[in-house]
């Protein structure tokens, strides 16, 4: 007890957000993982400023499966399309895709978690069990039904992943503005007549987010091997857009012969999907006080 | 004497628990005066934060009436309420939940002010947030920090200049010293008591300590297990308690007092229950050395002297 | 007098944080002897529970630093102790009651089971029924009824969780009791209730105690000897008749009996101690109180005052020097 207070007194000189930064720069992997997800955004935003957005889809018969060599670094798939083309545009599309997702069921997720858990009662027991019924639908298998029921499209598969992740959200929520309702500020604001949903907004809310930024961090990454896994399925975003996960199921023929189609765009996917989970565990930590050293 | 400022009647809180209704508040009837504190003394469980939080409504009451100025609260709606909300205050226990750590400490004093709409203007705003500041002892370099790079001390006059903003007349203070070290809880003791003096102020003062319940009330109600069962000015409590529970509480506060080292004492047995479906009769019999069958009967606040009451069978 | 049991010598103990090192105990002397019943008052900060943890050596890895000084109990250097020696002085020699009885019992064993654990730890020759008869015993000791050693710790109350505390802490029947706010987390009845029982206890098996707490009126009712921690140091120490005669007293403990409203005087103010402690990270050369002092001289900033003993009563100040004057 004493201890923690002595160190607390300590750290005093910085603002909350300095401390959290500072804790979040001593976590190496965690460093390494938004060091790699910004070169990668960068890459991909920076896309047409250095490929040719028609070599996305410019077929060459004359050029099929060459390996990896200096004009074509990543080499070409069965149609002759240079492959690093179209993992970078298809970047675009997954990482876009994967935070359009995340920010959707973030808003939907953070509202209805944020009511559910201030009013409690029978108010969170109708949110609550509405959740709980899509929770019961393994997430992959809710994607595919609402795609097969609103039909393929890039637009449609994002509504249907948002769907599938809002549950997730609102529950992360939910458990935190539990434990923060009950604590003395609320009811000093309830004292001066605050309305619920300045409670709600001003003073709740803010102070549960941190496990829900790292819950979205980490559900980031699998948001966008669900795109992915609905690429390679055939009912995400339609081929010949390029898609990490469709890019993998274009070539899933020719893997055995031509290993580097399947190894780049997997290891795409599997890098940023890791990157994003290091980011979030080292967020986990850096936002956590009671984490010190 | 005073004008009574607040007052309840017959005031219960009850809660809905899986083995039956627990009687946090069970029947309270108390008076405040202006300008005076009320010390409601008790251990954990006796519904004394209860019966704060009900008072300011917090908590909806199950019965009775709780009077400010004669008028019933308790039957205003939500915009009579916020309007009245600028009357009363509350300042609480643990100086680090009490404010939102998100915020910093000029916003936190800000807040009631922008919630009620009562100040126009940025500047008008900062000079009110400043001299609030300075009344409780808070140098203006707080300003702009947060509530985790100040001490319980600091952070507890921080929740004092807050409940101030509004101009309240009454302020419940629910174990505003109970978590500071004692030469801390010094400091926020006297601030309490010159701003009484400065401004009128009406305190309902709830604590578990007696030494600091003394120190600063008129009038002092001692509770166990939601019914107040000694009520008296605070002299005259202290001189002529008679309820058992009384004197077991006033004779187990250890005090740096040598000549007390020996003194008689009167150590309850078993520990406090819990108010759930409770019998009609006296609550406190099972611990009591002195109880008989008639304690069974129920028991009604009896005046010994004037303005002194006990609710005990010993007290006839 | 009995024979020394802990002594403690020019104690000093740091915490390394990411950003500042800690001073928490900066040249703290002690000595216990065997069957005394010490009681260390300070205020939060002052470094109480980190002397115990020291004591124990379980000071939180690589950040918590004994930096000099000495810890010897009964012959045993816990400063150049390994881990083995420690766990057999652990629990069987010095044992430790914790403040909070809700949190340092372990939820999912039964009460029964947890002081059994005890026993096995450091009697492993003791047969499984002496064990069990032990664990009985001990229990009605403390007052708990035996057949409820198969309950589980949240079906008891906070005052009967600190019992069986207490249960744990005296089955090894240590030599030495570390109590760290035993009853702050308690009401006042119950408070003293546990109090008296811990002096039963303690008289019964003869175990001396180290009674850590900030309420001067807990120490004054319930120990022999006091000593004042302020700023990781001992500025005051005595038999409880010199200090609570307030004849002579360290101008912080004449701060601290004058913040605490009296039960028997009237009066319209209390006096507090102006300022803070000072920041651990940043202490001041001379008196670490030299700055909140009402009588404090030019020397008290520079150098740090001596321990001017009395017979029984030490106080670390300039003030007592020669004359012994009247603060």
């Amino acid at each position: 007890m004493t201890k923690m207070k002595e160190g607390k007194k300590a750290l005093s000189n910085k603002s909350q957000l300095g401390l959290i930064i500072f804790r979040f720069k001593k976590n190496k992997l965690a460093m390494f993982g938004l060091g790699v997800i910004l070169l990668l955004i960068i890459m991909c935003i920076a896309a047409p400023l250095y490929i040719d957005y028609e070599s996305v889809y410019k077929q060459s018969m004359a050029d099929r499966f060459i390996t990896p060599c200096a004009e074509h670094i990543f080499g070409t798939d069965q149609y002759g399309r240079d492959l690093f083309a179209r993992v970078i545009y298809g970047g675009r599309i997954s990482l876009l895709a994967g935070l359009i997702v995340v920010v959707i069921a973030l808003v939907i997720g953070v509202t209805l978690g944020g009511v559910a858990g201030y009013f409690g009662g029978r108010v969170d027991n109708i949110i609550m069990r509405i959740c709980d019924i899509f929770m019961a639908v393994p997430r992959m298998l809710l994607s595919m039904a609402v795609v097969s029921a609103l039909g393929q499209g890039t637009y449609k598969m994002l509504i249907a992943l948002s769907i599938a992740a809002f549950p997730g959200f609102a529950r992360t929520v939910r458990a935190s503005i539990m434990t923060i309702r009950n604590q003395e500020f609320v009811e000093a604001a309830k004292c001066c007549g605050t309305s619920s949903a300045r409670i709600i907004f001003k003073h709740v809310v803010p102070n549960g987010l941190g496990p829900v930024i790292v819950s979205a961090t980490l559900g980031l990454g699998g948001t966008i091997l669900a795109i992915s896994s609905l690429g390679f399925l055939g009912i995400g975003v339609a081929s010949p857009t390029p898609e990490w996960g469709t890019i993998l199921a274009e070539n899933r023929t020719n893997i055995r012969i031509y290993p580097y189609l399947g190894l780049i765009p997997g290891a795409f996917i599997a890098i940023s999907v890791m990157c994003l989970n290091f980011i979030g565990d080292g967020l986990r930590d850096a936002l956590d006080p009671r984490t010190k050293n | 004497m005073g004008t009574p400022l607040i007052e309840t009647r017959n005031l219960k809180k009850y809660f809905k628990t899986p083995s039956g209704l627990l009687h946090a508040v069970d029947d309270v009837n108390i008076t405040i005066n202006k300008g005076e504190t009320l010390g409601i003394v008790g251990e954990s469980g006796c519904g004394k934060s209860t019966l704060g939080r009900t008072i300011m409504r917090l908590l909806e009451a199950t019965d009775g009436e709780v009077l400010y100025e004669g008028e019933n609260i308790l039957k205003y709606n939500k915009r009579e309420m916020k309007k009245m909300r600028t009357n009363m205050q509350m300042i609480f226990q643990d100086p680090f939940t009490s404010l939102n750590p998100r915020l910093s400490i000029g916003e936190i004093i800000a807040e009631p002010m922008k919630v009620q709409k009562i100040i126009k203007g940025k500047e008008a705003m900062k000079e009110k947030i400043q001299e609030l500041m300075d009344m409780c002892g808070l140098p203006n370099r707080y300003y702009n920090t947060y509530p985790h790079e100040l001490d319980g001390g600091r952070r507890q006059r921080v929740g004092l200049a807050r409940a101030l903003a509004l101009n309240p007349k009454f302020i419940v203070c629910d174990e505003p010293v109970s978590a500071l070290d004692v030469s801390i809880q010094a400091q926020i003791i006297n601030l309490l008591m010159d701003l009484q003096e400065q401004k009128d102020l009406a305190y309902m003062f709830i604590t578990h300590d007696l030494c600091v319940v003394r120190h600063i009330s008129d009038y002092i109600a001692v509770m166990y297990l939601g019914q107040v069962v000694e009520y008296a000015p605070r002299n005259e409590l202290f001189a002529n308690h008679c309820h058992p529970y009384t004197v077991a509480l006033l004779s187990a506060i250890p005090t740096p007092d040598l000549s007390r080292r020996n003194r008689e004492r009167h150590l309850l047995q078993g520990e406090v229950g819990n108010p759930i479906n409770p019998e009609p009769g006296c609550r406190f019999a099972s611990r009591c050395k002195y109880a008989t069958e008639k304690c069974k009967e129920p028991q009604k606040l009896r005046e010994v002297s004037k303005g002194h009451f006990v609710r005990c069978v010993l007290a006839e | 007098m009995a024979e020394k049991l802990l002594e403690i010598e020019n104690l000093h103990v740091q915490y390394n944080t990411d950003e500042a090192v800690v001073h928490a105990i900066n040249g703290l002397s002690l000595t216990l002897h065997k069957g005394e019943l010490l009681g260390l008052v300070g205020e939060t900060g002052a470094g109480k529970t980190t002397l115990a943890l020291s004591i124990l050596k379980l000071l939180p890895n690589q950040v918590g630093e004994i930096t000099k000084g000495s810890i010897n109990y009964d012959g045993i250097d816990i400063v150049a102790a390994d881990n083995r020696t420690m766990r057999d002085i652990r629990g069987a020699k010095i044992a430790m009651i914790f403040q909070d009885p809700m949190t340092s019992l372990n939820p999912i064993i039964s009460v029964g089971k947890q002081i059994h654990e005890v026993l096995d730890l450091h009697f492993p020759e003791m047969s499984k029924e002496e064990k069990e008869k032990k664990v009985d015993e001990i229990l009605s000791l403390v007052g708990i009824q035996a057949n409820r050693k198969d309950d589980y710790p949240h079906q008891f109350s906070g005052g009967m969780r600190q019992r069986i505390g207490i249960a744990m802490a005296l089955v090894a029947q240590p030599e030495l009791l570390l109590a760290d706010e035993p009853t702050t987390a308690l009401d006042v009845t119950i408070q003293a209730q546990i109090l008296q029982l811990m002096k039963q206890l303690q008289q019964k098996f003869n175990t001396a105690m180290i009674l850590i707490t900030h309420d001067l009126g807990v120490v004054a009712e319930f120990c022999e000897n006091v000593a004042v921690v302020y700023s990781g140091e001992i500025i005051e120490k005595g038999s409880v008749e010199d200090i609570f005669a307030r004849t002579k007293n360290h101008p912080y403990t004449v701060g601290l009996f004058n913040s605490i409203p009296d039960l028997t005087t009237d009066a319209d103010r209390l006096v507090p101690i102006p300022g803070f402690m000072p920041d651990p990270t940043n202490l001041p050369s001379g008196c670490k109180f030299a700055e909140r002092c009402p009588h404090c001289m030019e020397k008290c900033k520079e150098q740090v005052p001596p321990m001017i003993t009395k017979g029984t009563h030490s106080i670390k100040c300039f003030l007592f020097e020669e004359k012994g004057g009247n603060a």
